[in-house]
């Protein structure tokens, strides 16, 4: 596109628009969508524009490389923790969680249960509160700021929490191979998460209300950004955008991990495929987090270590695990993240691969769906797709 | 390894490898089976439940995917791993069966010197992602794949292949940053960036 | 929890998830309006930081054993072991020095320790104008945990608990100036695992480096060669 003989008139023209824009031809111009706009992140497309239609877009990811793979071969094992952990901001306890899943593996640990109850209840804490910021950003992305405001303040509740449990707010570094750091302070911080979940049960009539019934949302929604069911498994889509075309596939069912086997919930699916459907489908999500979460409270913490008994985990900085491979996953609110970790029996991590869900759904995705959109609509498909720009980048 | 039929048992008596003769009776074995039936040149064991993993010759690596695509929906990710002192890239194609519940990892060599292999692009779309960034990092050759080039690096790094196990990081950062890249100098222990 | 079966999967009808348009609802936020803000006044209210929050280090510099287990596990490089003089006595084992600068606040560190010699603090407030005299603050050996509760009590807003680092370059003499006025000196003689007595000049630093640190490095290398 760059390329482009522009004329000279239209240059002279373009100078005069408010924004600068590279008019190809009379109706067409290139515009550059972020990485300064909040619905992309941290990333920008460029977008050929005809009118107030997209003609083609281009992804262009690189704004948060920050090569953590290449990092984390060059430090121990359990310090990788404080590394991988930044490849997702909003539910930071993901990374944290395939990396372990993955070096427990390899080592061949059995982790305790207690941990593995922690763990759960963690990564669940995690999504919820990754659905109250993905509320913040949705409802901003239409328009409706109140929805926003609302939701960053009951993910304060939460932070609360880890910070109680964790000693950070953000992030945790918190699960680490083997089990988790530190116990649960007491019994008084289980009374607050139930607390907590039972205070947000109430409030997600007040989401309702405000944003998932509300005529605006539903106009801005329906019908944008379709994809088919076809589509989606050809592209790797996976998550709630994957639950959206009709496809049952949750990694808490289909590859079980941790307590999941022994809880009961359900996996909301919808046919249509488009904005609204990834949206709705978010929404009875968020219920079906409470309700787990409620489960785990009324199962209690087992007894027992928070973390496995062995005679290497002395010499922390020199634990060598032996060679080995492993891909572990965990199904985060965007979809299903999973690392690969290889070991050549060293003390560090031979290759650590990490796979973010926006990898697949944030790039060949995007372009396809941003095709014939409008301008406006743009905004919308980001923030129902759920794209995380350091997922590509790392 | 590359008879159509296996006879189980007699099989485990002769190798002593632990690849082909002990398929077990689950999902896993039987789906395992049925593949290498229909790819016979390919080895295939089961790692545990739900995790398979395949290993195919380079040169047959896209007839084999167009084989496993019938019972693996997904392409998850494409991970290379570089093995300096075998001079091999591994590349690990990532399946998922959305159907039976499987994740394969389907392993190939490929020299280091010349890396090639052909694109899956048109078996899953999203595999020109995962190739632009293999291609980018590690500096693998996905012939067919027409986006190949600056992707997640800026143009500057493109051709260096960062990932590579040999690609000198520190210099590297030195050369760019200069006198602000760091306060400490390298006497430091174990020094990383 | 690999034995379990898989569950079955129980799929959601679209009637369950659907949900009504309306154009009234929106407005029953409203009643927020007479609530009580969530919102905190920032500089007449506070949020206590959790007990046991990731803050700053501190250091019992009798138990510190210099094994550089936590320089080894530190994800950012920013400890360094550094070799104190305190009263004209050389401290037998180094200690860790932590540059906030780098400091990710995982405190691995302390998990690491095997004698329990350093530790951490709730306090979090880590601001600076960005002056030289700034960055060098944030960058110190840290004192007794016992010390710190005491400003602590005494403060009670968890700040850093030194106001003010100096570092003499004649005498090589590094003094804090706590919070409640108290002065603290000792002597910083070298840097490393290996004890600047050992006789073992440090290869003089490349010229291009300007900074506080290095210069400060520079100067305590040209110590141990006049030792040596």
């Amino acid at each position: 596109m760059a390329d482009l003989e522009v004329p000279k008139e239209l240059r002279e023209e373009a100078k005069g628009h408010d924004m600068y824009l590279h008019p190809i031809d009379k109706n067409t111009y290139e515009l550059f969508f972020g990485p300064q706009h909040m619905a992309t992140e941290n990333f920008s497309v460029i977008l050929k524009m005809d009118g107030n239609r997209i003609e083609k877009a281009i992804v262009n990811p690189g704004f948060l490389h920050r090569g953590f793979e290449k990092l984390a071969e060059g430090r121990p094992y359990f310090t990788n923790i404080a590394l991988l952990l930044r490849i997702c901001v909003p539910e930071s306890d993901v990374p944290e969680n395939i990396y372990s899943m993955a070096v427990d593996e390899i080592v061949g640990w059995e982790v305790p249960d207690r941990a593995q109850w922690i763990r759960t209840t963690v990564l669940e804490m995690a999504r919820m509160s990754a659905w109250m910021f993905w509320i913040l950003g949705f409802g901003n992305e239409i328009g409706l700021y109140t929805a926003g405001q609302w939701a960053a303040a009951y993910r304060e509740r939460f932070m609360r929490l880890f910070e109680e449990l964790t000693g950070g707010r953000v992030y945790h570094i918190y699960t680490v191979p083997g089990g988790v750091r530190r116990d649960i302070p007491g019994d008084k911080w289980l009374r607050q998460l139930r607390d907590t979940v039972e205070y947000l049960k109430g409030k997600l009539k007040d989401f309702d209300e405000i944003l998932f019934d509300n005529y605006i949302t539903i106009e801005r929604t329906e019908g944008v950004g379709v994809m088919d069911k076809k589509f989606a498994l050809r592209h790797a889509v996976t998550g709630p955008n994957l639950r959206a075309v009709g496809v049952p596939y949750d990694v808490r069912k289909d590859d079980p991990y941790y307590f999941y086997p022994e809880l009961d919930f359900e996996v909301p699916v919808l046919k249509e495929g488009d904005s609204l459907a990834r949206v709705l489908v978010r929404r009875y999500e968020m219920e079906q987090d409470l309700y787990i979460l409620e489960q785990l409270l009324d199962m209690g913490p087992p007894s027992g270590p928070y973390m496995v008994q062995d005679p290497r985990l002395k010499a922390l900085p020199r634990f060598k695990p032996p060679k080995g491979d492993a891909y572990a996953h965990v199904e985060s609110t965007k979809g299903d993240f999973g690392a690969y970790v290889v070991s050549d029996g060293t003390h560090k991590p031979y290759r650590v691969h990490v796979r973010g869900p926006s990898q697949s759904h944030g790039v060949t995705v995007l372009e396809e769906l941003l095709k014939g959109a409008r301008l406006a609509d743009v905004p919308v498909i980001l923030k129902t797709l759920d794209n995380c720009p350091p997922d590509i980048d790392r | 390894m590359d008879m159509n039929e296996k006879p189980k048992v007699e099989e485990k008596v002769e190798n002593t490898e632990e690849t082909k003769p002990e398929l077990p009776e689950t999902k896993e074995g039987r789906l395992v089976k049925e593949i290498l039936g229909e790819a016979p040149y390919a080895e295939g064991n089961v790692r545990r439940e739900r995790r398979v993993e395949f290993k195919v010759p380079p040169e047959r690596i896209r007839e084999f995917l167009e084989t496993a695509q019938k019972k693996f929906e997904m392409l998850i990710q494409i991970t290379v791993v570089d093995w300096l002192k075998e001079g091999e890239f591994e590349v690990i194609y990532q399946l998922w069966s959305v159907s039976e519940s499987v994740h394969a990892a389907v392993r190939t060599r490929i020299p280091r010197e010349d890396p090639r292999l052909p694109t899956v692009m048109d078996i899953w779309p999203v595999a020109e992602t995962y190739e632009r960034e293999g291609h980018e990092f590690f500096g693998v050759m996905y012939e067919g794949n027409p986006r190949l080039g600056p992707f997640i690096l800026e143009p500057r790094e493109y051709e260096k292949h960062p990932f590579r196990k040999d690609f000198n990081m520190l210099g590297y950062v030195k050369g760019i940053y200069g006198e602000d890249f760091d306060r400490y100098d390298e006497s430091k222990t174990n020094y990383v960036i | 929890m690999e034995s379990v079966k898989k569950p079955r999967v129980r799929i959601v009808g679209e009637e369950k998830v659907r949900l009504k348009k309306s154009f009234v609802k929106p407005w029953l936020g409203i009643k927020y309006l007479f609530k009580k803000p969530v919102t905190i006044k920032i500089p007449f209210e506070r949020i206590e930081p959790a007990p046991k929050y990731r803050g700053f280090h501190t250091l019992d510099w009798k138990k510190c054993i210099g094994c550089n287990f936590c320089g080894q596990i530190c994800p950012a490089r920013a400890i360094e072991m550094t070799w104190i003089e305190v009263d004209g006595k050389i401290e037998k084992r180094p200690h860790p020095k932590v540059d906030y600068g780098r400091c990710t606040f995982c405190q691995f560190c302390v998990d690491v320790c095997p004698t329990g010699a350093l530790g951490h603090v709730e306090n979090c407030y880590l601001t600076t104008s960005g002056l030289e005299e700034d960055l060098e603050l944030y960058d110190w050996v840290p004192i007794d945990p016992k010390k710190v509760q005491e400003l602590n009590e005494k403060f009670g807003d968890y700040r850093f608990p030194v106001e003010r680092i100096t570092f003499n370059k004649e005498t090589k003499e590094t003094t804090y100036y706590l919070r409640d006025g108290t002065e603290f000196r000792f002597k910083i003689i070298g840097y490393g695992l290996k004890p600047p007595a050992a006789a073992r000049p440090k290869p003089a630093a490349k010229p291009a480096q300007k900074s506080a640190e290095s210069s400060k490095k520079d100067e305590s290398s040209k110590t141990e060669e006049k030792k040596g």
